[in-house]
């Protein structure tokens, strides 16, 4: 099989995963070995990151070994994204990483009440539901539960803005 | 056998207050709940609900998440049975009979038959570990640095191969969770991988991390997903008085209650292996023991018992591993194991010798959080049957605004939301190319412990490769070792060969 037919049906996600894996051990062995260069310091982890090394090779020389065979038909082109579909509908994981990250990111200044019923409302409006007689009291009822809960069961404050 | 004093000790510890008992129900029901619920596992309500121990005393703490995971095997079995889904992978079996029954009508009985075997593999996986507790950790307080260390390593390994198709993926999970589980302060007070962060000086906070690859990463990749509800099914209502007629065809067949808590303790004991494939391997003998084996796959009680069972009482065998040698054998139980660290306490045989109470307390608990399981499993099965039946879109949401707020109550900082958040996205990455999250989660939380046991073992022996060659117990954990690795090309077989066999 041609090399750029290889490369057009490696599973890039896969391969980008494993190499930040490879990229993850490097720079933690590194780290460690600048730190302190001492059999102690060292005992395990060096032999454990060249473990991860020889696996994350192994799992590179699988992913190439699956797209040198993968049958014609799964190949890109004949396997349109199915149509009718929206952007959020194809990517919905991402897009509700990116909103719980927003949430994460949001909390210094919206507060757990506030920044919790945002999230709820959005992700459902996400993934379907429009029915905002269910929304609202769904994303607030739940927020203002989990705040008030929280806020009774843990021994500091929350950041809140309005509760 | 049994350390009576302690055992005694135990009795009064939980008869003196009642305020321990006060979880537990609310316990089991969490554990139904998320169990039921296609999905969700109990590993992962077990994860959300963690932070909520902080305010308990540890006794409690372990009453509350036991109670979870002993709701979580039964209510997996509930929409195996109505939904033909198995709401956890320790439900597979369930669906092969179970579904058929309910089918034909029968999905009261079903449901019966699989609370009261549930019931009675809890109870038993429990009594066999009150009996076998003491003696293994006698035998497990001999072992010395070195053995722990081999032995951190064969169960790391054993948990990253049997859990999923890819043996070199697995591997690479537990080795990645190792090696993240020694960032921060070494034993020897060195720092290593902080990336100048103050957050990462005790380490990555494991037990967030753990919230966001067991409970957040799921949801990602359950996002958009709907199950598909036979609708004649979801219609029909829950009868008491046939749910108890499923008791007692549960009750008519004793040895399939023996065999499939004796199978579920047995292979519950096995890291990484566990109830879910426990309740396949007793599925598969009480059909090859049955006088009447073509009834099987088309609505026979006793498979329903054989797999509850089974799956229940693999609880009490997971817990051994976790007592005997404070090495968890699953997601369980890695969750305890965490609740165990956030109560200062450490795992292990020195835990047994000095807390001999407490763990039996823990285990006498759950005889009657068994006994328990029963009286709610029986009125809340109409509730079950209607949460099997919410959309997902609702729920997942809301399990992540909770992990949200627990990782920040153990952390007392946004550090907790931040460490779910990454932990979140790598377990999605990890989950889509079928790398472990069991064995990650694992490696994280042994990773200083496996440090610590390979630094003292190098300071006994001088650093001389001799000194392994005079502990015989360390070599044959090593030729385990070995030996575990052709283990997932077995249980795949034999997997295989068990659905095949199934008529469907």
């Amino acid at each position: 099989m041609p090399d750029t037919q290889v490369r057009s049906r490696l599973d890039w996600g896969d391969l980008s995963l494993v190499l930040l894996f490879a990229a993850v051990t490097i720079a933690y062995l590194a780290d460690a070995w600048t730190a302190s260069g001492s059999l102690r310091n060292l005992v395990l982890l060096v032999p454990v990151s060249a473990l991860s090394l020889m696996l994350c090779a192994l799992v590179v020389v699988d992913v190439v070994r699956r797209a040198r065979a993968a049958p014609e038909a799964v190949s890109q082109e004949e396997s349109p994204a199915p149509v009718g579909q929206s952007f959020i509908d194809r990517y919905k994981p991402a897009v509700l990483m990116a909103l719980f990250a927003l949430y994460v990111m949001t909390l210094p200044w919206l507060g757990f009440d506030v920044g919790s019923a945002v999230f709820v409302a959005a992700a459902l409006v996400m993934d379907g539901e429009r029915r905002l007689w269910l929304i609202a009291p769904v994303s607030i009822g739940f927020a203002l539960g989990a705040t008030l809960l929280f806020g009774w069961l843990l021994p500091y404050p929350m950041p809140t803005l309005v509760l | 056998m049994i350390d009576f004093p302690a055992l005694a000790d135990a009795l009064s510890l939980l008869s003196t207050s009642w305020e321990p008992w006060l979880v537990v129900i609310p316990g089991l029901i969490i554990g139904l709940v998320f169990g039921c619920i296609p999905g969700l596992q109990t590993s992962m309500a077990m994860a959300v609900f963690l932070p909520a121990t902080l305010s308990m005393d540890f006794l409690t703490a372990m009453l509350f998440l036991t109670s979870i995971f002993t709701g979580g095997q039964f209510g997996g079995g509930v929409s195996a049975i109505l939904m033909n889904i198995p709401g956890t992978s320790s439900a597979v079996a369930t669906t092969f009979d179970g579904f058929p029954m309910a089918r034909q009508g029968r999905h009261n009985e079903a449901l019966g038959v699989a609370l009261m075997a549930s019931t009675v593999g809890t109870v038993f996986g429990y009594v066999i570990l009150l009996i076998l507790i003491k003696p293994l950790s006698t035998a497990v307080l001999k072992l010395g640095p070195t053995e722990m260390f081999v032995v951190i390593l064969w169960g790391l390994t054993l948990i990253a191969t049997l859990r999923g198709e890819n043996v070199t993926r697995g591997l690479l999970s537990g080795v990645m969770g190792l090696l993240i589980g020694t960032i921060g302060m070494s034993p020897n007070g060195v720092l290593r991988g902080t990336l100048g962060s103050p957050y990462l000086i005790d380490g990555v906070p494991v037990i967030p991390a753990m919230i966001g690859m067991f409970a957040a990463s799921e949801l990602f990749a359950l996002v958009g997903k709907s199950h598909l509800v036979d609708s004649a099914m979801s219609t029909r209502g829950v009868s008491l008085r046939k749910i108890l007629t499923g008791f007692r065809l549960a009750l008519d067949s004793p040895g399939t209650l023996i065999r499939g808590g004796l199978i579920g303790t047995l292979i519950g004991a096995i890291p990484g292996v566990g109830s879910s494939v426990s309740n396949l391997v007793s599925y598969s003998e009480t059909k090859r023991a049955s006088r009447n084996p073509e009834s099987f796959g088309k609505g026979n009680p006793q498979g329903v018992a054989a797999s509850e069972s089974a799956n229940s009482s693999s609880e009490g065998g997971s817990m051994v591993s976790l007592f005997a040698l404070g090495i968890p054998g699953g997601g369980g139980t890695a969750v305890l194991l965490a609740a165990f660290t956030m109560h200062n306490i450490t795992g292990g045989p020195r835990f047994l010798r000095d807390h001999g109470d407490v763990v039996y307390a823990v285990i006498l608990a759950n005889f009657v959080q068994g006994a328990l399981l029963l009286l709610v499993g029986l009125f809340i099965l109409q509730l079950l049957a209607a949460i099997v039946k919410v959309p997902l879109r609702y729920l997942i949401p809301m399990v992540f605004v909770m992990a949200a707020f627990g990782a920040f109550g153990l952390t007392g900082n946004l550090s907790g939301p931040a460490t779910v958040l990454v932990f979140a996205i790598l377990g999605w990455a990890m989950r889509r190319y079928d790398y472990s999250i069991p064995a990650a989660v694992i490696g994280l939380l042994l990773g200083s412990m496996a440090e610590g046991e390979l630094l003292r073992s190098i300071q006994i022996s001088g650093g001389r490769f001799e000194y392994l060659l005079g502990r015989p117990i360390t070599l044959v954990l090593l030729v385990l070792l070995i030996l575990s690795l052709w283990l997932p090309g077995l249980i795949k077989k034999f997997r295989e060969r068990t659905m095949r066999a199934v008529p469907r």
